[in-house]
């Protein structure tokens, strides 16, 4: 049965990973390319996905195998704090891997990987001052202070006035 | 292109990840964050100003109608020729008057008690009154140097004010007196009838945005909700030593001086639309305390009233309800 069938995955640096092919599936990207290539032995190389960053998404593809499959269109559901305990156990990783993981969800079109990681950084920015932000993200306030002065003043946002 | 770039920036594990993300991840994210943020998030640096202030842009439209549809639902959808971004940060009150930050609210800080910032869809500012009236000049006044004609104004947006003389915007009128003044007088009346045309399409966007963009009756009925939704919990956990039924108890707290100010006082009612989650909580707390307060007093009176009953109980029956000391009690 094609269930039980598995996919091997190789990583940037090469590493090898053998999944389900219903678990690799979650992934639009591999699917797709599971239903033009056929059946085959030949591991898919992914070289924009790192050998730990790999390992995360397969947690979450593993975990979340059975969910049904959400309709790319569906907006409806935007709110930022209908995260369940397991996922948002899953997000605590430090920045880097999850933006990381945010590009692979993306790369690899996953969509509720993407909305769950998208939803745990817009948790970091909401509700906080610029000042905060910057120093949750380690961004540098490159305005100066002439600068900040007037985009304060809100004059650009109604400039077709 | 997204790849290589992110690629390089994990070997480097450099400052500020989140400045190398794509566009379209980033969008992805601002989804998630309500209007309000997003005005936050466009002091942070140049990068994500441009992103979010850019004009005519199709994924800073879509941005900001995410993002409003969300989290703002009684704001309608805006009507062609105004921006996404603009419509919608001219409705946050919350952030006061864009001239001078009076009426700002501070999203965890006190219960907001006034509102004094209007939007002023005519020249799409949202300001106090003093901060518009610096800004404005009236018809009076213009018309006080006589070199200038009411032509040149023709094309400019102005406010009526019942028995007030029309006020125009001060930098229209210059900028307009300048074209004027510089321009071949034979183009005069196509320029004219350009500027009429264009007044007419924002004099309609104005109209939609002071008629309709906000969904008043629900914004009501939403208030409703929220006051009765307060009340009802509160009458859950408020201690009840006289076993009152439920609705009395929500009488009991209906009373409370800061319920009624902002349910009835006008000036705080209209603040009730600055009021977000956290302050709602705020409230509650305000209202829990009155109640006790209150609680405590009426406890006190009957103290008093049960000692009085005692004391009273005392007098021997010869003396007379005229006796001074019965009347001193």
């Amino acid at each position: 049965m094609a269930e039980l069938k598995k996919v091997k995955l190789t990583s940037s640096e090469g590493t090898e990973f053998i999944v389900d092919r219903k678990v690799a599936e979650k992934s639009v990207l591999l699917k797709n390319m599971l239903e033009d290539v056929g059946e085959s032995d030949m591991a898919i190389p992914l070289p924009n996905v790192t050998g730990p960053i790999l390992n995360k998404v397969i947690d979450y593809c593993t975990h979340h195998r059975d969910d049904p499959f959400v309709n790319q269109e569906d907006d409806s559901k935007k709110v930022s704090d209908d995260i369940d305990d397991w996922d948002a156990e899953f997000c605590k990783v430090d920045q880097g891997t999850l933006f990381e993981l945010i590009l692979s969800a993306n790369y690899l079109d996953i969509k509720p990987l993407l909305d769950l990681t998208c939803k745990t950084v817009a948790n970091m920015i909401k509700g906080k001052t610029p000042d905060e932000i910057r120093k949750t993200f380690n961004i540098i306030n490159d305005f100066t202070p002439e600068e900040e002065e007037h985009v304060r003043k809100e004059n650009e946002w109604c400039e077709e006035r | 292109m997204s790849i290589t770039h992110y690629q390089h920036n994990t070997s480097t594990k450099s400052k500020g990840i989140i400045l190398d993300i794509p566009v379209e991840v980033y969008t992805d994210i601002c989804k998630y964050i309500p209007p309000i943020d997003l005005v936050t998030l466009s002091l942070v640096c140049k990068k994500f100003r441009r992103w979010l202030i850019a004009p005519s842009n199709f994924g800073t439209e879509q941005i900001w109608r995410t993002s409003r549809t969300n989290f703002l639902s009684s704001i309608r959808t805006p009507p062609p020729g105004i921006s996404e971004q603009c419509y919608t940060i001219l409705h946050l009150i919350e952030l006061g008057c864009q001239f001078c930050g009076a009426g700002k609210v501070d999203p965890r800080g006190e219960l907001p008690t006034e509102s004094p910032v209007k939007i002023y869809w005519t020249f799409r500012v949202r300001s106090c009154h003093n901060c518009l009236m610096e800004r404005v000049i009236t018809k009076t006044k213009i018309q006080e140097d006589e070199s200038v004609l009411d032509f040149a104004l023709s094309g400019l947006p102005f406010l009526v004010r019942i028995n007030r003389p029309y006020i125009y915007w001060k930098k229209d009128v210059e900028d307009a007196l300048r074209e004027f003044e510089s321009m071949d007088k034979k183009d005069i009346f196509n320029w004219q009838a350009e500027n009429l045309l264009k007044l007419r399409q924002k004099n309609l966007i104005t109209s939609y945005c002071n008629n309709v963009a906000r969904n008043e009756p629900w914004e009501k009925y939403h208030k409703k909700v929220k006051l009765r939704t307060v009340i009802q919990q509160l009458s859950m956990i408020v201690p009840n030593d006289a076993k009152r039924k439920f609705q009395e108890v929500e009488v009991e707290l209906r009373r409370c001086p800061t319920y009624k100010k902002y349910a009835i006082c006008p000036k705080a009612a209209s603040a009730m639309k600055l009021v977000n989650e956290h302050h709602w909580n705020k409230f509650q707390e305000i209202i829990h305390h009155e109640y006790n307060e209150r609680r405590e007093y009426a406890i006190l009176r009957a103290r008093q009233y049960d000692l009085f009953l005692k004391v009273y109980s005392l007098i021997p029956s010869k003396y007379s309800m005229n006796d001074s000391i019965v009347q001193y009690l």
